[in-house]
Protein backbone atom coordinates (compact mmCIF):
# COMPACT_ATOMS: atom_id res chain seq x y z
CA UNK A 1 0.00 0.00 0.00
CA UNK A 2 2.50 2.65 1.26
CA UNK A 3 5.39 1.72 -1.61
CA UNK A 4 2.26 2.57 -4.27
CA UNK A 5 2.17 5.78 -2.49
CA UNK A 6 5.89 6.29 -2.54
CA UNK A 7 5.93 5.32 -6.54
CA UNK A 8 3.34 7.32 -7.17
CA UNK A 9 4.50 10.86 -5.49
CA UNK A 10 7.56 9.75 -7.48
CA UNK A 11 6.27 10.09 -10.61
CA UNK A 12 4.11 13.26 -9.87
CA UNK A 13 7.40 14.96 -8.51
CA UNK A 14 9.07 13.65 -11.60
CA UNK A 15 6.47 15.14 -13.81
CA UNK A 16 6.49 18.44 -12.02
CA UNK A 17 10.45 18.49 -12.61
CA UNK A 18 11.35 21.98 -10.94
CA UNK A 19 12.17 24.82 -12.82
CA UNK A 20 16.23 24.97 -14.43
CA UNK A 21 16.46 28.00 -12.74
CA UNK A 22 15.00 26.55 -8.98
CA UNK A 23 18.00 23.40 -9.52
CA UNK A 24 20.52 25.95 -10.48
CA UNK A 25 19.94 27.36 -7.15
CA UNK A 26 19.46 24.37 -5.02
CA UNK A 27 22.17 23.04 -6.49
CA UNK A 28 24.62 26.26 -5.55
CA UNK A 29 23.28 28.40 -3.06
CA UNK A 30 24.86 26.18 0.02
CA UNK A 31 28.15 26.67 -1.93
CA UNK A 32 27.68 30.45 -2.09
CA UNK A 33 26.53 30.59 1.77
CA UNK A 34 29.51 28.81 2.90
CA UNK A 35 31.86 29.60 0.56
CA UNK A 36 30.84 33.74 1.55
CA UNK A 37 31.59 32.33 4.81
CA UNK A 38 34.89 31.22 4.43
CA UNK A 39 35.98 33.96 3.22
CA UNK A 40 34.71 35.85 6.02
CA UNK A 41 37.11 33.67 7.74
CA UNK A 42 39.77 33.47 6.50
CA UNK A 43 40.16 37.68 5.45
CA UNK A 44 41.51 38.34 8.76
CA UNK A 45 43.88 35.54 9.00
CA UNK A 46 45.61 36.91 6.19
CA UNK A 47 44.85 40.26 6.56
CA UNK A 48 47.35 39.43 9.68
CA UNK A 49 49.78 37.36 7.13
CA UNK A 50 50.29 39.60 5.11
CA UNK A 51 50.40 42.87 7.48
CA UNK A 52 53.00 41.29 9.32
CA UNK A 53 55.43 42.02 6.38
CA UNK A 54 54.26 45.28 5.12
CA UNK A 55 55.50 48.84 6.44
CA UNK A 56 52.78 50.34 8.78
CA UNK A 57 51.78 52.95 5.38
CA UNK A 58 51.28 49.98 3.41
CA UNK A 59 48.89 48.26 6.37
CA UNK A 60 46.66 51.38 6.35
CA UNK A 61 47.08 52.28 2.57
CA UNK A 62 46.30 48.73 1.05
CA UNK A 63 45.04 46.35 3.73
CA UNK A 64 44.39 43.59 1.46
CA UNK A 65 47.60 44.39 -1.26
CA UNK A 66 50.48 42.95 -1.52
CA UNK A 67 53.52 44.27 -0.17
CA UNK A 68 56.10 46.15 -2.20
CA UNK A 69 59.06 44.37 -0.45
CA UNK A 70 58.70 41.85 2.39
CA UNK A 71 59.55 43.16 5.61
CA UNK A 72 61.23 40.50 7.56
CA UNK A 73 62.47 44.05 10.06
CA UNK A 74 59.12 42.87 11.66
CA UNK A 75 60.13 39.99 12.82
CA UNK A 76 63.78 41.22 13.94
CA UNK A 77 62.35 43.61 15.66
CA UNK A 78 59.83 41.45 17.51
CA UNK A 79 62.80 39.01 18.87
CA UNK A 80 65.54 42.53 19.79
CA UNK A 81 62.55 43.92 22.35
CA UNK A 82 63.18 40.33 23.72
CA UNK A 83 59.76 38.38 22.72
CA UNK A 84 61.38 35.35 22.69
CA UNK A 85 62.04 35.50 26.34
CA UNK A 86 57.92 35.34 26.80
CA UNK A 87 57.80 32.48 24.12
CA UNK A 88 60.54 30.64 26.07
CA UNK A 89 57.78 30.98 29.31
CA UNK A 90 54.80 30.15 27.52
CA UNK A 91 56.72 26.81 26.36
CA UNK A 92 57.57 26.16 29.80
CA UNK A 93 54.62 26.94 31.43
CA UNK A 94 52.38 24.84 28.71
CA UNK A 95 54.75 21.44 28.85
CA UNK A 96 55.08 22.20 32.08
CA UNK A 97 51.00 21.91 32.64
CA UNK A 98 50.17 19.63 29.83
CA UNK A 99 52.54 16.64 30.56
CA UNK A 100 51.53 16.44 34.25
CA UNK A 101 47.79 16.72 33.83
CA UNK A 102 47.55 14.11 31.76
CA UNK A 103 49.54 11.82 34.21
CA UNK A 104 47.40 12.15 37.01
CA UNK A 105 43.97 12.54 35.06
CA UNK A 106 45.07 8.73 33.49
CA UNK A 107 45.72 7.78 36.99
CA UNK A 108 42.27 9.13 38.50
CA UNK A 109 39.95 8.75 35.65
CA UNK A 110 41.56 4.76 35.58
CA UNK A 111 40.99 4.16 38.93
CA UNK A 112 37.56 6.07 39.30
CA UNK A 113 36.45 3.77 36.19
CA UNK A 114 37.40 0.90 37.34
CA UNK A 115 38.00 0.29 40.81
CA UNK A 116 36.00 0.12 43.71
CA UNK A 117 37.20 1.86 46.83
CA UNK A 118 35.75 4.49 49.35
CA UNK A 119 35.27 7.79 48.34
CA UNK A 120 34.84 7.54 44.84
CA UNK A 121 31.74 8.16 44.36
CA UNK A 122 32.03 11.58 46.11
CA UNK A 123 35.65 12.17 44.31
CA UNK A 124 33.69 12.04 40.60
CA UNK A 125 30.86 14.20 41.86
CA UNK A 126 33.16 16.90 43.06
CA UNK A 127 35.05 16.61 39.57
CA UNK A 128 31.94 16.63 37.52
CA UNK A 129 30.77 19.70 39.54
CA UNK A 130 33.83 22.06 38.67
CA UNK A 131 34.07 20.82 35.18
CA UNK A 132 33.20 24.22 33.60
CA UNK A 133 34.19 26.70 36.02
CA UNK A 134 36.35 29.12 34.92
CA UNK A 135 38.79 30.90 36.88
CA UNK A 136 37.69 34.53 37.20
CA UNK A 137 35.06 32.23 39.92
CA UNK A 138 37.79 31.26 42.12
CA UNK A 139 40.37 34.33 40.81
CA UNK A 140 40.59 35.64 44.38
CA UNK A 141 41.04 33.23 46.95
CA UNK A 142 43.59 31.31 44.38
CA UNK A 143 45.79 34.62 44.18
CA UNK A 144 45.86 34.63 47.90
CA UNK A 145 46.21 30.67 48.13
CA UNK A 146 49.60 30.97 45.60
CA UNK A 147 50.79 34.84 47.56
CA UNK A 148 50.70 32.25 50.66
CA UNK A 149 52.54 29.46 49.10
CA UNK A 150 55.02 32.34 48.04
CA UNK A 151 54.49 31.44 44.09
CA UNK A 152 53.28 34.75 42.73
CA UNK A 153 56.36 35.11 39.96
CA UNK A 154 57.12 31.82 39.75
CA UNK A 155 56.66 28.77 37.33
CA UNK A 156 54.88 27.01 39.88
CA UNK A 157 52.19 29.52 40.74
CA UNK A 158 51.59 29.57 36.65
CA UNK A 159 52.02 25.73 36.25
CA UNK A 160 49.88 24.32 39.60
CA UNK A 161 46.59 26.03 38.94
CA UNK A 162 46.92 25.22 35.38
CA UNK A 163 46.79 21.78 36.09
CA UNK A 164 44.53 21.97 38.71
CA UNK A 165 41.80 23.62 36.15
CA UNK A 166 42.45 21.15 33.62
CA UNK A 167 41.94 18.04 35.63
CA UNK A 168 38.09 17.93 35.65
CA UNK A 169 37.80 17.96 31.74
CA UNK A 170 40.44 15.57 31.78
CA UNK A 171 39.14 12.93 34.10
CA UNK A 172 35.82 13.02 32.37
CA UNK A 173 37.10 12.84 29.18
CA UNK A 174 39.45 9.96 30.14
CA UNK A 175 36.69 8.23 32.35
CA UNK A 176 34.38 7.88 29.70
CA UNK A 177 36.73 6.66 27.75
CA UNK A 178 37.72 4.23 30.49
CA UNK A 179 34.10 3.00 31.08
CA UNK A 180 33.49 2.02 27.33
CA UNK A 181 37.07 0.30 27.70
CA UNK A 182 36.42 -3.74 26.76
CA UNK A 183 36.70 -5.03 30.57
CA UNK A 184 38.15 -9.14 28.95
CA UNK A 185 41.06 -7.56 27.86
CA UNK A 186 41.96 -6.43 31.62
CA UNK A 187 40.37 -9.51 32.85
CA UNK A 188 42.42 -11.71 30.60
CA UNK A 189 46.02 -9.72 31.46
CA UNK A 190 44.68 -10.28 35.26
CA UNK A 191 44.52 -14.16 34.97
CA UNK A 192 48.00 -13.79 33.70
CA UNK A 193 49.21 -12.65 36.93
CA UNK A 194 49.62 -8.56 35.30
CA UNK A 195 49.54 -6.21 38.62
CA UNK A 196 47.30 -3.42 38.23
CA UNK A 197 50.08 -1.05 36.97
CA UNK A 198 51.21 -2.95 34.46
CA UNK A 199 47.32 -3.56 33.11
CA UNK A 200 47.45 0.59 32.81
CA UNK A 201 50.26 0.71 31.18
CA UNK A 202 50.49 -2.52 29.07
CA UNK A 203 47.20 -3.35 28.44
CA UNK A 204 45.17 0.19 28.70
CA UNK A 205 46.91 3.15 27.63
CA UNK A 206 48.37 1.86 24.69
CA UNK A 207 44.67 1.20 23.25
CA UNK A 208 43.57 4.47 24.83
CA UNK A 209 45.71 6.95 21.99
CA UNK A 210 43.14 8.72 20.49
CA UNK A 211 41.34 9.52 24.13
CA UNK A 212 44.43 10.51 25.65
CA UNK A 213 46.03 12.62 22.19
CA UNK A 214 42.20 14.57 22.41
CA UNK A 215 42.70 15.72 26.15
CA UNK A 216 46.74 16.75 25.52
CA UNK A 217 45.59 18.47 22.21
CA UNK A 218 42.51 20.11 23.95
CA UNK A 219 44.75 21.31 27.10
CA UNK A 220 47.20 22.35 25.25
CA UNK A 221 45.59 24.53 22.89
CA UNK A 222 43.95 26.11 26.30
CA UNK A 223 47.41 26.44 28.20
CA UNK A 224 49.19 27.97 25.34
CA UNK A 225 46.14 30.54 24.48
CA UNK A 226 45.54 31.09 28.85
CA UNK A 227 45.31 34.78 29.32
CA UNK A 228 43.68 35.89 32.84
CA UNK A 229 45.72 34.17 34.80
CA UNK A 230 49.30 33.95 33.78
CA UNK A 231 48.55 38.03 33.81
CA UNK A 232 47.02 37.97 37.65
CA UNK A 233 49.88 35.81 38.88
CA UNK A 234 52.87 37.46 37.45
CA UNK A 235 53.80 40.99 37.85
CA UNK A 236 57.34 41.48 36.57
CA UNK A 237 58.84 40.50 33.13
CA UNK A 238 60.54 37.70 34.47
CA UNK A 239 57.53 34.97 34.41
CA UNK A 240 55.09 36.56 32.27
CA UNK A 241 53.93 34.76 28.92
CA UNK A 242 53.01 35.21 25.16
CA UNK A 243 49.34 36.40 25.97
CA UNK A 244 50.94 39.32 28.22
CA UNK A 245 53.48 39.89 25.89
CA UNK A 246 51.37 40.74 23.23
CA UNK A 247 48.95 42.95 25.67
CA UNK A 248 52.01 44.80 26.05
CA UNK A 249 53.37 45.25 23.14
CA UNK A 250 49.67 46.62 22.13
CA UNK A 251 50.02 49.40 24.59
CA UNK A 252 54.00 50.49 23.84
CA UNK A 253 53.73 50.15 20.18
CA UNK A 254 50.02 51.11 19.68
CA UNK A 255 50.55 52.72 16.34
CA UNK A 256 52.96 49.97 14.84
CA UNK A 257 50.97 47.45 14.13
CA UNK A 258 53.64 45.24 11.60
CA UNK A 259 55.07 44.61 14.81
CA UNK A 260 51.92 43.88 17.15
CA UNK A 261 50.40 41.74 13.78
CA UNK A 262 54.09 39.61 13.25
CA UNK A 263 54.15 38.83 16.69
CA UNK A 264 50.15 37.70 16.19
CA UNK A 265 51.01 35.78 12.96
CA UNK A 266 54.38 34.16 14.75
CA UNK A 267 51.75 32.75 17.60
CA UNK A 268 48.90 32.26 15.02
CA UNK A 269 50.95 30.46 12.44
CA UNK A 270 52.62 27.43 14.31
CA UNK A 271 48.96 26.31 15.69
CA UNK A 272 47.08 26.53 12.33
CA UNK A 273 49.71 24.36 10.62
CA UNK A 274 49.76 21.87 13.34
CA UNK A 275 45.70 21.66 13.63
CA UNK A 276 45.40 21.87 9.54
CA UNK A 277 48.18 18.48 9.73
CA UNK A 278 45.95 17.23 12.22
CA UNK A 279 43.03 18.14 11.87
CA UNK A 280 40.94 15.02 12.69
CA UNK A 281 42.01 14.70 15.85
CA UNK A 282 41.70 18.50 16.60
CA UNK A 283 38.09 18.16 15.71
CA UNK A 284 37.51 15.16 17.73
CA UNK A 285 39.72 16.78 20.33
CA UNK A 286 37.28 19.57 20.49
CA UNK A 287 33.85 17.92 19.83
CA UNK A 288 34.93 15.54 22.09
CA UNK A 289 33.03 17.62 24.74
CA UNK A 290 29.88 16.52 22.72
CA UNK A 291 31.00 12.50 22.93
CA UNK B 1 35.31 -9.92 39.94
CA UNK B 2 34.58 -6.83 42.62
CA UNK B 3 36.56 -10.03 44.83
CA UNK B 4 39.02 -9.55 42.44
CA UNK B 5 39.40 -6.05 42.49
CA UNK B 6 39.97 -6.16 46.47
CA UNK B 7 42.87 -8.81 46.62
CA UNK B 8 44.79 -5.88 44.81
CA UNK B 9 44.43 -3.80 47.97
CA UNK B 10 43.60 0.19 48.33
CA UNK B 11 47.50 1.48 47.88
CA UNK B 12 47.33 1.16 44.26
CA UNK B 13 43.81 2.98 44.07
CA UNK B 14 45.45 5.61 47.15
CA UNK B 15 48.49 6.35 44.47
CA UNK B 16 46.31 7.05 41.31
CA UNK B 17 43.93 9.23 42.80
CA UNK B 18 46.17 11.06 45.26
CA UNK B 19 47.57 13.60 43.26
CA UNK B 20 44.91 14.54 40.74
CA UNK B 21 42.65 14.98 43.85
CA UNK B 22 45.33 16.90 46.03
CA UNK B 23 46.36 19.53 43.21
CA UNK B 24 42.34 19.64 42.36
CA UNK B 25 41.31 19.81 46.36
CA UNK B 26 44.12 22.70 47.28
CA UNK B 27 43.52 25.01 43.58
CA UNK B 28 40.38 24.38 42.65
CA UNK B 29 37.92 23.23 45.95
CA UNK B 30 39.57 25.03 48.82
CA UNK B 31 39.35 28.58 46.39
CA UNK B 32 35.90 27.75 45.45
CA UNK B 33 34.94 27.22 49.41
CA UNK B 34 37.10 30.51 50.00
CA UNK B 35 35.13 32.70 47.73
CA UNK B 36 32.00 31.79 49.29
CA UNK B 37 33.34 33.18 52.87
CA UNK B 38 35.52 35.70 51.29
CA UNK B 39 31.99 37.38 49.99
CA UNK B 40 31.13 37.17 53.37
CA UNK B 41 33.59 39.50 55.00
CA UNK B 42 34.10 43.37 54.77
CA UNK B 43 38.08 43.41 54.28
CA UNK B 44 40.45 41.91 51.88
CA UNK B 45 42.41 40.45 55.10
CA UNK B 46 41.91 37.38 56.46
CA UNK B 47 40.04 37.75 59.61
CA UNK B 48 38.18 40.66 58.83
CA UNK B 49 34.87 42.03 59.70
CA UNK B 50 32.10 39.50 58.55
CA UNK B 51 29.50 41.60 57.04
CA UNK B 52 27.15 38.83 56.19
CA UNK B 53 25.30 39.44 52.89
CA UNK B 54 26.03 42.90 52.76
CA UNK B 55 28.26 42.20 49.94
CA UNK B 56 25.33 41.03 48.02
CA UNK B 57 22.96 43.48 49.17
CA UNK B 58 25.39 46.16 47.54
CA UNK B 59 25.60 43.99 44.34
CA UNK B 60 21.65 43.95 44.21
CA UNK B 61 22.10 48.15 43.90
CA UNK B 62 24.91 48.01 42.01
CA UNK B 63 23.77 48.86 38.37
CA UNK B 64 26.64 47.98 36.72
CA UNK B 65 26.30 44.34 38.43
CA UNK B 66 23.02 44.20 36.42
CA UNK B 67 24.66 45.32 33.26
CA UNK B 68 27.22 42.83 33.36
CA UNK B 69 24.36 40.26 34.29
CA UNK B 70 22.35 41.61 31.43
CA UNK B 71 24.97 41.38 28.99
CA UNK B 72 25.98 37.86 30.29
CA UNK B 73 22.03 36.50 29.46
CA UNK B 74 22.00 38.83 26.38
CA UNK B 75 25.46 36.91 25.25
CA UNK B 76 23.49 33.83 26.18
CA UNK B 77 20.88 34.38 23.43
CA UNK B 78 22.73 36.02 20.64
CA UNK B 79 25.04 33.06 20.59
CA UNK B 80 21.85 30.68 20.50
CA UNK B 81 20.94 32.52 17.50
CA UNK B 82 24.60 33.05 15.76
CA UNK B 83 26.56 30.26 16.99
CA UNK B 84 24.28 27.53 17.52
CA UNK B 85 21.77 28.76 14.57
CA UNK B 86 24.36 29.48 11.93
CA UNK B 87 26.64 26.86 12.97
CA UNK B 88 23.57 24.13 12.79
CA UNK B 89 22.48 25.44 9.55
CA UNK B 90 26.18 25.36 8.17
CA UNK B 91 26.51 21.83 9.67
CA UNK B 92 23.41 20.28 7.32
CA UNK B 93 24.77 22.67 4.48
CA UNK B 94 27.74 21.01 4.64
CA UNK B 95 26.07 17.65 5.49
CA UNK B 96 23.51 17.30 2.68
CA UNK B 97 24.21 20.85 0.62
CA UNK B 98 27.29 20.24 -1.06
CA UNK B 99 29.36 17.18 -2.26
CA UNK B 100 32.62 18.97 -3.08
CA UNK B 101 35.48 20.80 -0.68
CA UNK B 102 33.24 19.75 2.09
CA UNK B 103 36.27 19.30 4.53
CA UNK B 104 38.59 22.35 2.83
CA UNK B 105 35.16 24.36 4.17
CA UNK B 106 34.76 22.77 7.50
CA UNK B 107 39.16 23.21 7.89
CA UNK B 108 38.05 26.85 7.62
CA UNK B 109 35.43 27.41 9.48
CA UNK B 110 36.85 25.74 12.91
CA UNK B 111 40.04 27.49 12.28
CA UNK B 112 39.58 30.58 14.60
CA UNK B 113 38.84 27.83 17.52
CA UNK B 114 42.67 27.32 17.80
CA UNK B 115 43.87 31.05 17.77
CA UNK B 116 44.37 32.61 20.90
CA UNK B 117 41.39 34.96 22.42
CA UNK B 118 43.86 37.38 23.24
CA UNK B 119 45.02 37.60 19.76
CA UNK B 120 41.88 37.31 18.03
CA UNK B 121 40.70 40.30 20.16
CA UNK B 122 44.00 42.05 19.22
CA UNK B 123 43.13 41.60 15.56
CA UNK B 124 39.74 42.98 15.35
CA UNK B 125 39.85 45.80 17.53
CA UNK B 126 42.38 46.70 14.70
CA UNK B 127 40.05 45.83 11.63
CA UNK B 128 37.33 47.65 13.48
CA UNK B 129 39.81 50.88 14.36
CA UNK B 130 37.56 53.81 14.17
CA UNK B 131 39.60 55.28 11.82
CA UNK B 132 41.85 53.45 9.21
CA UNK B 133 40.67 49.96 10.39
CA UNK B 134 39.98 47.71 7.49
CA UNK B 135 35.93 47.63 8.06
CA UNK B 136 36.10 51.61 7.96
CA UNK B 137 37.64 51.26 4.77
CA UNK B 138 35.65 48.38 3.24
CA UNK B 139 32.78 50.36 4.75
CA UNK B 140 33.63 53.91 2.92
CA UNK B 141 34.30 51.65 -0.71
CA UNK B 142 30.96 50.34 -0.61
CA UNK B 143 29.75 53.67 0.05
CA UNK B 144 28.15 53.11 3.92
CA UNK B 145 28.45 55.69 6.26
CA UNK B 146 30.01 54.09 9.47
CA UNK B 147 29.20 56.31 12.66
CA UNK B 148 32.60 58.25 13.52
CA UNK B 149 33.19 56.48 16.90
CA UNK B 150 33.61 53.26 15.01
CA UNK B 151 31.90 49.97 16.52
CA UNK B 152 34.05 49.47 19.73
CA UNK B 153 33.13 53.25 20.87
CA UNK B 154 29.94 53.34 20.55
CA UNK B 155 27.38 52.53 23.37
CA UNK B 156 25.04 51.01 20.82
CA UNK B 157 27.28 49.33 18.62
CA UNK B 158 29.88 48.15 21.00
CA UNK B 159 28.26 44.81 22.37
CA UNK B 160 26.81 43.82 19.36
CA UNK B 161 30.51 44.16 17.92
CA UNK B 162 31.73 41.35 20.53
CA UNK B 163 28.74 39.37 19.76
CA UNK B 164 30.39 39.01 16.26
CA UNK B 165 33.95 38.67 16.64
CA UNK B 166 32.77 36.13 19.49
CA UNK B 167 30.43 34.37 16.21
CA UNK B 168 33.42 34.58 14.10
CA UNK B 169 35.27 32.67 16.90
CA UNK B 170 33.06 30.03 18.04
CA UNK B 171 30.83 29.13 14.89
CA UNK B 172 33.00 26.64 13.91
CA UNK B 173 32.89 24.58 16.91
CA UNK B 174 29.24 24.75 16.85
CA UNK B 175 29.26 23.34 13.28
CA UNK B 176 31.48 20.80 14.16
CA UNK B 177 29.51 19.25 16.99
CA UNK B 178 26.01 19.28 14.90
CA UNK B 179 28.27 18.44 12.35
CA UNK B 180 29.00 14.83 13.81
CA UNK B 181 25.45 14.50 15.03
CA UNK B 182 24.21 15.12 11.98
CA UNK B 183 26.35 12.46 10.07
CA UNK B 184 25.28 10.13 12.79
CA UNK B 185 21.59 10.04 11.25
CA UNK B 186 20.62 7.08 9.18
CA UNK B 187 20.51 7.73 5.39
CA UNK B 188 17.53 5.70 4.78
CA UNK B 189 15.91 7.91 6.59
CA UNK B 190 16.47 10.75 3.99
CA UNK B 191 15.88 8.37 1.29
CA UNK B 192 12.29 7.53 2.16
CA UNK B 193 11.81 11.77 2.72
CA UNK B 194 13.16 12.34 -1.07
CA UNK B 195 10.46 9.27 -2.15
CA UNK B 196 7.88 10.88 -0.38
CA UNK B 197 8.75 14.28 -2.11
CA UNK B 198 9.27 16.46 0.90
CA UNK B 199 11.63 19.65 0.33
CA UNK B 200 14.92 19.90 1.22
CA UNK B 201 13.33 22.46 4.09
CA UNK B 202 10.94 20.14 4.97
CA UNK B 203 13.56 17.45 5.24
CA UNK B 204 15.79 19.76 7.16
CA UNK B 205 12.78 20.59 9.87
CA UNK B 206 10.90 16.54 9.81
CA UNK B 207 14.82 14.37 10.25
CA UNK B 208 17.86 16.34 10.70
CA UNK B 209 16.37 19.05 13.38
CA UNK B 210 14.36 16.26 15.71
CA UNK B 211 18.02 13.78 14.82
CA UNK B 212 20.25 16.50 16.25
CA UNK B 213 18.16 17.39 19.41
CA UNK B 214 20.62 16.00 22.32
CA UNK B 215 23.22 18.12 20.06
CA UNK B 216 21.64 20.96 20.14
CA UNK B 217 20.65 20.80 23.91
CA UNK B 218 24.80 20.12 24.68
CA UNK B 219 25.60 23.30 22.43
CA UNK B 220 23.17 25.38 24.27
CA UNK B 221 24.92 24.57 28.05
CA UNK B 222 27.95 24.96 25.93
CA UNK B 223 27.06 28.27 25.45
CA UNK B 224 25.15 29.55 28.59
CA UNK B 225 28.40 28.32 30.68
CA UNK B 226 30.51 30.24 27.93
CA UNK B 227 28.52 33.39 27.97
CA UNK B 228 29.45 33.21 31.73
CA UNK B 229 32.59 32.61 31.02
CA UNK B 230 33.38 35.26 28.50
CA UNK B 231 36.58 37.28 29.50
CA UNK B 232 38.80 37.84 26.86
CA UNK B 233 37.14 39.11 24.06
CA UNK B 234 35.65 41.53 26.39
CA UNK B 235 38.95 42.54 28.22
CA UNK B 236 40.85 43.06 25.00
CA UNK B 237 38.30 44.62 22.30
CA UNK B 238 36.41 47.09 25.32
CA UNK B 239 37.69 46.77 28.55
CA UNK B 240 34.48 46.54 29.61
CA UNK B 241 33.39 50.05 27.84
CA UNK B 242 32.24 52.46 26.77
CA UNK B 243 31.12 53.67 29.87
CA UNK B 244 30.34 49.70 31.58
CA UNK B 245 28.27 49.35 28.41
CA UNK B 246 29.60 45.77 27.18
CA UNK B 247 30.39 45.14 31.11
CA UNK B 248 30.21 41.13 31.76
CA UNK B 249 30.59 39.62 35.25
CA UNK B 250 33.95 37.60 34.05
CA UNK B 251 35.52 41.24 33.29
CA UNK B 252 33.57 43.31 36.38
CA UNK B 253 34.98 40.81 39.13
CA UNK B 254 38.96 41.30 37.85
CA UNK B 255 38.56 45.50 37.91
CA UNK B 256 36.47 45.46 40.84
CA UNK B 257 39.09 42.95 42.57
CA UNK B 258 42.39 44.45 40.93
CA UNK B 259 41.63 47.58 39.34
CA UNK B 260 39.16 48.84 42.51
CA UNK B 261 40.82 47.03 45.01
CA UNK B 262 37.38 45.46 46.38
CA UNK B 263 38.54 41.76 46.51
CA UNK B 264 35.31 40.66 48.70
CA UNK B 265 32.96 42.27 47.00
CA UNK B 266 34.36 40.41 43.95
CA UNK B 267 34.35 37.23 45.43
CA UNK B 268 30.65 37.94 46.09
CA UNK B 269 29.97 38.18 42.22
CA UNK B 270 32.46 35.27 41.39
CA UNK B 271 30.20 32.79 44.10
CA UNK B 272 27.27 34.17 41.44
CA UNK B 273 29.38 32.25 38.35
CA UNK B 274 30.22 29.65 40.46
CA UNK B 275 26.72 28.79 41.20
CA UNK B 276 25.92 28.69 37.52
CA UNK B 277 28.93 27.40 35.72
CA UNK B 278 28.75 24.35 38.71
CA UNK B 279 24.82 23.86 37.87
CA UNK B 280 25.08 23.90 33.60
CA UNK B 281 28.38 22.27 33.79
CA UNK B 282 27.62 19.69 35.47
CA UNK B 283 24.05 18.95 33.63
CA UNK B 284 26.74 19.03 30.63
CA UNK B 285 28.73 16.51 31.98
CA UNK B 286 25.35 14.63 32.89
CA UNK B 287 23.68 15.37 29.66
CA UNK B 288 26.87 13.80 27.23
CA UNK B 289 26.61 10.73 29.20
CA UNK B 290 23.41 9.97 29.07
CA UNK B 291 23.18 10.20 25.14
CA UNK B 292 25.90 7.90 25.16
Amino acid sequence: MSAVTHTDRAVVRASHKSHPVVRWLRRNVPYVILVSYCVVVLVPIVWVMLASVKTRREVFLSPLGLPDSIQWQNYFNIFESGFQHYIWNSLVVTIGSVVPMVIVSIMAAYALARRVFIGRKTIYLLIVLTYAIPIHSILIPLYRIVDDFGMLNTYAGLILPHIAIGIPFSVVILYSFFLDFPEELEEAARLDGCSPWRILFSVVLPLSAPAVLSVVIFQTVSVWNEFLWASIATSGEERRLWTNGIMQFQGEYSSDWPKILAVVNLMMVPLLVIYVLAQKHFVRAFAGMGK
Amino acid sequence: MIYNRKVHGTYFDLVMVLPALLLFSIFIVWPAVEAIFTSLYASPNRGGDFVGLANYREMVGDPVFWIAMKNNLLFILCNLVFQVGIGTIFAALLDRGVRRFSTTMRTIIFAPLVIAPVAIGVVWSMLLEPNFGMVRQLANTVGIKLPSQGFLGNPDLAFYSIVAVGAWNYIGFMMTIMLASMQAIPRDLYEAARLDGSSAIQTFFHITLPGVKGALILCSLIVIVGSFKTFEIVYVLTRGGPGNTTQVLGTYIVESAFTLFRPNYAAGMSVVVLIVAIFFGSLQVLTSRKRK
